[in-house]
């Protein structure tokens, strides 16, 4: 080996010290900064016919996740027609309830059925009884029997004045399509006013994502499962706060003579939508659009469901018969 | 005169910095990510140019080529990608200042490119390692010094090439 | 074109690549499953220190604990929903029988992402 001269030692030594001494300020700098996560909380129940898990982030959420899961039951209590007493069973049985938070739900929704011509509605309610997905009593429904419930189904009947909501006769609301997203957007609300620093709910699938893991800026990773494998994810959402909703044909269903009826049923027709997507993911930052949207855009398929998601700005992703994925709008989505 | 001659430096080592740059743009942009290696991970053309220097002109011209390749990095993809530039060049640029007097009869390029590209993939998985807060991230260590020996290979190739027909050349006119 | 030294480094480099190959660097991250009935953790159990399959009989349920996941072998309600799930793998997190009130959850895997919309 040659001997290395003068000039080359100082070469060496510099640069080797320059580095030493900024790989040790920069070093300690990121040391101090690290993610670190704060301590979390992670809980699961049953809620609303539905799987609840709740995570939460800070100093002890525990009692954070309770409370969330209560918010849930006492929603369902208020929301359900099942409830002997509910806002919404008084609402199918007398035809007029007072409410201050439903009336802007209802009012949200109506401008929803009317910008998708109808295929999205709350009044769809009548029909959806009748082919019961999901439930003890599913079947297909005779075409009489659809014809004739099809004739309450009207959101334009369904009126909203203030604080009061009011609906025609015979007319049946059945609040499933909303119940979810709107229980994230009551979430949301109470956890920006409690201790916890962030937190991630699922309410039956419907997400709600607020603050952040650790102190550094964080985005949270929310994934999608894959409409069908229900143990794969078509690819993951990184989200810093809001809502993602998904519709999809594969959530409740019942197959007869190779056909599959799904729960997403086009308002117009009576009968399971006959859209080109198997599965709709809305994000946005309000719970109950992102619940509505991606019921309507299923229903009004990927066409007009482009049209009405980029009509209300929120970003979503598409899933087609092919399998094939689309996003549109603003929405971080790496897909798998 | 003096001024010249300081005037041809300055050209000389820019020149030899953006053609550092344009090289590594080039291959971000061309070269699509490979499985088994982390996001980003690219075969280091522009170590072709820090090694010319090195040897053509001097060690600290390699040393000034490397701080300019991370404020650009720091300029255009943010902090993370230039501390990870900082971390991988000034390893691997130190290395070469060391190595590059040894060059001769008993070491090439070769040699000289797979460390240098060694030390750069390591540095950089340091650094990822310090900001994301796990050691997780070595894992990928194995593939990489895979990728190094390959594309120190190469690039200690193609300046064995560059020594061998142009040296005379380069030498006269550079200085 | 190649010398002694270029064929020294590289060798070296690979018998390095080969011990990394060999002593594959995994931090052990225990993987646990969490099982809810009634809102409230029934059982909470590390998956990867198993040694034998351990069934579970919770709300009506019958669930497996295997090393590598979690399943619904029998349950007494009439959608049969999480038995046809199979069996709970990283990617899912959570799995569910509604109408017996009972969740199982998986823990601690190196999974990246937060929670899954569906």
């Amino acid at each position: 080996m040659k001997k290395l001269s003068e000039k080359t030692k100082k070469y060496l030594s510099a640069v080797i010290s320059i580095f030493l001494v900024a790989a040790l300020i920069s070093g300690s700098l990121i040391y101090s900064q690290r993610k670190k996560d704060f301590s979390h909380y992670e809980k699961s129940a049953i809620a609303m016919g539905t799987v609840i898990t709740a995570k939460t982030y800070g100093e002890n959420t525990a009692p954070t996740n309770e409370a969330v899961i209560k918010i849930i039951q006492q929603l369902e209590d208020e929301i359900s027609w099942r409830e002997a007493g509910s806002k919404i069973e008084k609402l199918n049985s007398q035809g007029v309830v007072f409410s201050n938070d439903l009336s802007e739900l209802f009012k949200i929704c109506g401008e929803i059925s009317e910008k998708s011509e109808g295929a999205f509605d709350l009044s769809v309610g009548a029909v959806s009884r009748l082919w019961d997905i999901g439930g003890d009593n599913q079947r297909i429904p005779s075409e009489k029997e659809i014809k004739k419930a099809l004739e309450t189904v009207d959101y334009k009947k369904i009126a909203v004045s203030g604080t009061e909501i009011s609906t025609e006769k015979g007319q049946f609301i059945d609040l499933g399509a909303v119940g979810k997203g709107f229980a994230c957007s009551l979430i949301y609300q109470y956890l920006s006013e409690s201790s916890v620093e962030g937190a991630v709910v699922s309410v039956g699938g419907s997400i709600v994502a607020f603050g952040n893991r650790n102190k550094a800026e964080d985005k949270w990773r929310i994934a999608v499962r894959h409409p069908r494998n229900e143990n794969a994810i078509i690819g993951t959402i990184l989200l810093s706060e809001g809502f993602v909703s998904t519709s999809g044909d594969y959530e409740k269903y019942f197959e007869e003579n190779g056909v599959r009826y799904h729960h997403l049923l086009d308002a117009k027709t009576g009968y399971p939508a006959e859209s080109d997507l198997i599965s709709v993911t809305i994000v946005c930052n309000n719970g109950l659009l992102s619940d509505a949207l991606s019921t309507a855009c299923f229903v009004l398929g990927s066409e007009k469901g482009k049209a009405l998601a980029e009509e209300y700005g929120v970003g979503a992703i598409f899933v087609d018969k092919e399998e094939k994925i689309t996003t549109i709008g603003e929405v971080d989505f790496q897909k798998n | 005169m003096i001024y010249d001659k300081k005037i041809k430096k300055l050209s000389l080592y820019s020149i030899l910095g953006a053609l550092a740059l344009v090289l590594s743009l080039f291959e971000s942009v061309l070269i699509p990510d490979l499985p088994f290696l982390p996001a980003g991970a690219k075969p280091g053309l522009s170590n072709i140019v820090t090694m010319f220097s090195a040897f053509f002109v001097s060690p600290l011209c390699a040393v000034y080529i490397t701080a300019i390749k991370v404020l650009f990095a720091f300029i255009t993809r943010g902090a993370t990608a230039a501390l990870m530039s900082f971390f991988g060049g000034f390893l691997s640029t130190a290395a070469l200042c060391f190595l590059i007097k040894l060059e001769g009869k008993n070491l090439s390029f070769i040699g000289i490119g797979v460390l240098c590209a060694f030390f750069h993939n390591a540095g950089q998985l340091s650094a990822a390692c310090l900001i994301s807060g796990t050691f997780l991230l070595l894992n990928y260590g194995k593939y990489l010094v895979i990728f190094a020996l390959i594309s120190g290979f190469l690039t200690g190739i193609i300046l064995n090439l560059l020594k061998a027909k142009s040296e005379k050349i380069f030498k006269a006119f550079i200085f | 074109m190649i010398k002694k030294g270029d064929i020294l480094i590289i060798s070296f480099l690979c018998i390095f690549c080969a011990l990394l190959f060999a002593f594959s660097f995994i931090p052990q991250k225990s993987l646990q499953a969490k099982i809810y009935y009634n809102g409230e953790v029934f059982k909470e159990i590390e998956l990867s220190s198993l040694t034998e399959d351990i069934f579970l009989e919770v709300g009506g349920c019958t669930v497996k604990i295997e090393k590598d996941g979690v399943s619904f072998v029998f349950s007494t309600c009439k959608d049969q929903l999480c038995v046809k799930h199979g069996k709970l793998s990283k990617n899912s997190h959570t799995m569910a029988c509604v109408p017996n009130k009972v969740v199982v959850c998986i823990i601690g895997s190196d999974n990246e992402n937060d929670i899954v919309a569906y």
